[in-house]
């Protein structure tokens, strides 16, 4: 649970998938507590900053967290459509 | 004298008004009333602010006044977004005459209006939206209006800034009330796999995980199924 994630984009990914969303780095951290992250706001923000590496279970929980906004906003655009 | 008796009301009553008590839009509904009642040379009274990451007049008491501002809005300016960006007042005597903003000045001919009178609405030295006074008499804005009106300003903006901190702090509530129900039926749910699996907590929310990927159901929704399903007889799985 603490090896740093492989994937040296991680902090693009989370920014991308931010801004798909419009998301703040506060709309993800209290969506991501709401599903089980115990990562601090200023963690948060220093993972989207790339100031902090985070492990893969938390990039995973973060990007859970984005991922099912994404979804959210794909179903909604669906139902306009 | 005459002019600081409704002045007086208005303060008085937006000294009273209780933020909880409305919601936002009330709110401003309240202040743009009081506006016209502080100063009645004004026709009608309608507050610029930001919406949507846009200048816009969010609350108005008279569906001319956003007609008019819509042309200011357009093309980035006239006297309401001045007040507002750069905190001064400004004062139209008279909508015919030449001068600045003169789409604005052509807008407020076509609706009747021959005076304006544009507050920002500054606390601190932060500008959180404009106040605009429309009027249909040429110089229909004395000094004292305009003394009176800035008076308002000050104390309307206060109320303004406490009804958007007193929103934005319920609304921040609201999110986390809703956050930690969510995480509660989770943090269930690991319980019940923890207990059904013999595994540890990280597993157990692996196993939520990949049954919420591999049904394409939210993890809270699939968590909520588990807790759901361990209150009946039948055991409980992933």
């Amino acid at each position: 649970m603490t090896t740093p994630h492989p994937d040296a984009d991680y902090t693009r990914l989370l920014r991308e998938a931010l801004r798909l969303v419009a998301w703040t780095a506060f709309d993800l951290w209290i969506a991501a507590f709401a599903i089980g992250s115990n990562l601090t706001m200023t963690e948060v923000s220093n993972i989207i900053e790339a100031h902090q590496t985070p492990t893969q279970a938390q990039y995973e929980l973060l990007a859970l967290a984005v991922g099912e906004q994404l979804d959210n906003n794909d179903g909604e655009a669906q139902a306009k459509a | 004298m005459f002019g600081e008796m409704p002045l007086a009301a208005s303060l008085a009553a937006l000294s009273r008004f209780f933020v909880s008590d409305s919601t936002m839009q009330e709110t401003l509904d309240r202040v743009a009333d009081l506006c016209r009642q502080a100063v009645p040379a004004a026709a009608f009274v309608g507050i610029t602010m930001m919406v949507e990451h846009q200048p816009r007049t969010a609350v108005f008491t008279d569906p001319a006044s956003p007609e008019i501002d819509q042309s200011q809005y357009e093309i980035d300016e006239g006297p309401c977004l001045d007040a507002f960006r750069a905190g001064v007042i400004n004062r139209i005597f008279d909508t015919l005459d030449d001068g600045p903003w003169p789409a604005f000045r052509a807008a407020a001919v076509d609706h009747g209006i021959r005076s304006t009178l544009s507050l920002p609405l500054s606390i601190e030295r932060r500008n959180v939206g404009a106040l605009n006074l429309y009027s249909p008499v040429p110089y229909g804005f004395s000094t004292r209006d305009e003394e009176n009106a800035a008076q308002f300003a000050g104390h309307a903006a206060v109320v303004l800034a406490n009804a958007n901190a007193y929103w934005d702090a319920r609304q921040l509530s609201e999110r986390l009330d809703q956050a930690m129900q969510a995480r509660a039926v989770i943090e269930q749910a690991k319980g019940v796999l923890m207990g059904a699996q013999h595994c540890t907590a990280d597993e157990a929310f692996d196993l939520l995980v990949k049954a919420s990927q591999r049904e394409n159901i939210k993890l809270r929704d699939i968590a909520a199924r588990i807790v759901a399903n361990n209150s009946h007889p039948d055991s409980p799985s992933a």
